[in-house]
């Protein structure tokens, strides 16, 4: 089942090495690290935000919830396209098909955190360490798995990719916005306050931020979603995998 | 004449027969202002959805670029042109009806938002007539975003590459404009970018309808892009589809 599953990846890896995939990856977060930068830097500097520690590990959150779109877009193209049905005519495992998708995601989700990492170091984004780098990226690729898992969920019941695209969007909007992505807590309305806590972004993106300064880190809020959302997605995945 | 009525037909008809897309090209712009609402209301100050709600609705057409322009290389390539070609139709005619099926589906979801924008408090507070340029404007703005879309799709090698020209620069149109943030508020080596985007042009223009303030001088800066960039976009489109048809 090892074997099967490498080399299920090194065939995802390959497809994946598209113009599509560079400007999912590497062009689109920079862009929006750009963009962020330019509207965010006077209004949050002002407040009194370390503007560089803060932005880095926002936009890291927001590619990754990118990455889980193109799973769900992978997906859905080889259903569309019989491929998860010509490997099922094969002697293989159908566990080695899911993994080599979650490896092979866990693999594209380093390419937009190194790019971004390198951007934040030129405008003044420090790791404290070798061990708060380690678990940054990490923490990152956990979170974004978790996504991908319920993209595959969804996508395994679709069979036009573009579709399930725009469909993955949409429901990142409020989780992104209505964090601590963002903007600190205390930009919001008293009465989001609570909606804003428990969003597993804001616990995630927390817990991001206190592992690059090299502060103290509360690890259970974003380790307890992110575990809660393998399960659930998990399971999802597994019942809709053996009815696709 | 007639043909392009019935072009335009078409277009719609296409549209409204694609339920995920009505879906999401209505909620988006919905979901995205409830979002972006409290955070930069937040950082921003109380009347921030005057400003924002006119972005909302010019964003409708700008995010649409990348789906309409998918849509219409698809539909280039699915054969539907190359059999309006054995018609007796002008180029002329194909094009324009496209153009304004495209352009009334994006005042319709821009019309949908702003009355949406009336829940967190957006107001008309400057009489009909001012409402009635603001939707004139919207149509402007969408005509040249779609002239845009069309060139691409006509042009372009393969739909990556629709998908990869329009979505960067319509995303950074989107921050750089100043319906998003005061232009102030921009550092300072890139605020004549900011005043200089359509997006910004045209969100001034609405913002002056909406509510009040300058509206001449942004008009006519959002009427010199329509002009400029639409009509230059429109010409090469339409040269671009005889030359395909030759």
């Amino acid at each position: 089942m090892i074997r099967e599953t490498g080399v299920l990846v090194g065939r995802n890896v390959r497809i994946s090495l598209s113009r599509r995939s560079f400007f999912q990856l590497i062009v689109s977060p920079l862009v929006f690290f750009g963009g962020f930068h330019l509207v965010l830097n006077n209004l949050l500097s002002t407040r009194g935000v370390d503007f560089a520690q803060f932005l880095t590990p926002a936009i890291v959150m927001m590619a990754m919830g990118l990455a889980a779109v193109s799973t769900g877009f992978f997906i859905a193209r080889d259903r569309s396209e019989g491929m998860l049905n010509r490997c099922r005519t094969l002697p293989i495992n159908g566990l080695s098909i899911l993994l080599a998708r979650i490896a092979t995601d866990a693999l594209r989700c380093l390419v937009p955190i190194a790019a971004i990492v390198a951007v934040g170091y030129a405008i003044g984004f420090r790791f404290s360490g070798l061990p708060s780098a380690v678990g940054f990226v990490a923490l990152a690729v956990a979170f974004a798995l978790s996504f991908c898992l319920g993209a595959a969920a969804l996508a395994l019941r679709s069979d036009d990719p573009e579709s399930i695209a725009s469909a993955l969007f949409l429901p990142m909007l409020p989780l992104l916005n209505l964090s601590t992505v963002f903007a600190p807590l205390s930009v919001f309305p008293d009465w989001l306050e609570p909606v804003i806590r428990i969003n597993p972004y804001s616990a995630t993106v927390d817990a991001l931020r206190a592992l690059a300064d090299g502060q103290p880190v509360s690890l259970a809020p974003p380790l307890i979603w992110i575990a809660a959302l393998w399960l659930v997605f998990g399971l999802a995945v597994s019942r809709a995998f053996r009815r696709a | 004449m007639t043909e392009m009525a019935l072009l335009t037909g078409r277009s719609i008809k296409r549209f409204s027969r694609t339920p995920p897309l009505i879906i999401i090209s209505f909620a988006f712009p919905v979901v995205l202002m409830f979002t972006i609402l409290p955070v930069y209301g937040g950082l921003i100050g109380d009347d921030y959805i005057q400003r924002f709600a006119p972005l909302i609705a010019l964003s409708t057409a700008t995010f649409g670029m990348p789906p309409s322009a998918l849509g219409l290389f698809t539909d280039f390539r699915s054969g539907i042109f190359t059999r309006l070609r054995t018609m007796p139709l002008s180029a002329g005619s194909t094009i324009t009806g496209r153009l304004a099926g495209d352009v009334l589906r994006i005042v319709a979801v821009a019309a949908v938002t702003i009355l949406v924008a009336h829940i967190p408090g957006f107001r008309f507070t400057n009489g009909v007539l001012p409402v009635l340029g603001f939707f004139a404007v919207l149509a402007v703005f969408g005509a040249m975003c779609t002239a845009v879309s069309l060139l691409i799709a006509l042009t372009a090698p393969d739909a990556d590459t629709v998908q990869g020209s329009l979505g960067a620069p319509t995303t950074l149109a989107f921050f750089l404009s100043s319906g998003f943030i005061p232009v102030e508020a921009y550092p300072g080596w890139i605020q004549p970018v900011v005043q200089a985007n359509p997006l910004s042009t045209a969100s001034n223009a609405l913002i002056g309808l909406a509510s009040g303030g300058p509206v001449l001088v942004p008009v006519l800066q959002t009427l010199a892009w329509a002009v400029g960039l639409g009509g230059l976009c429109g010409l090469l489109a339409v040269r671009a589809y005889r030359k395909q048809s030759a």
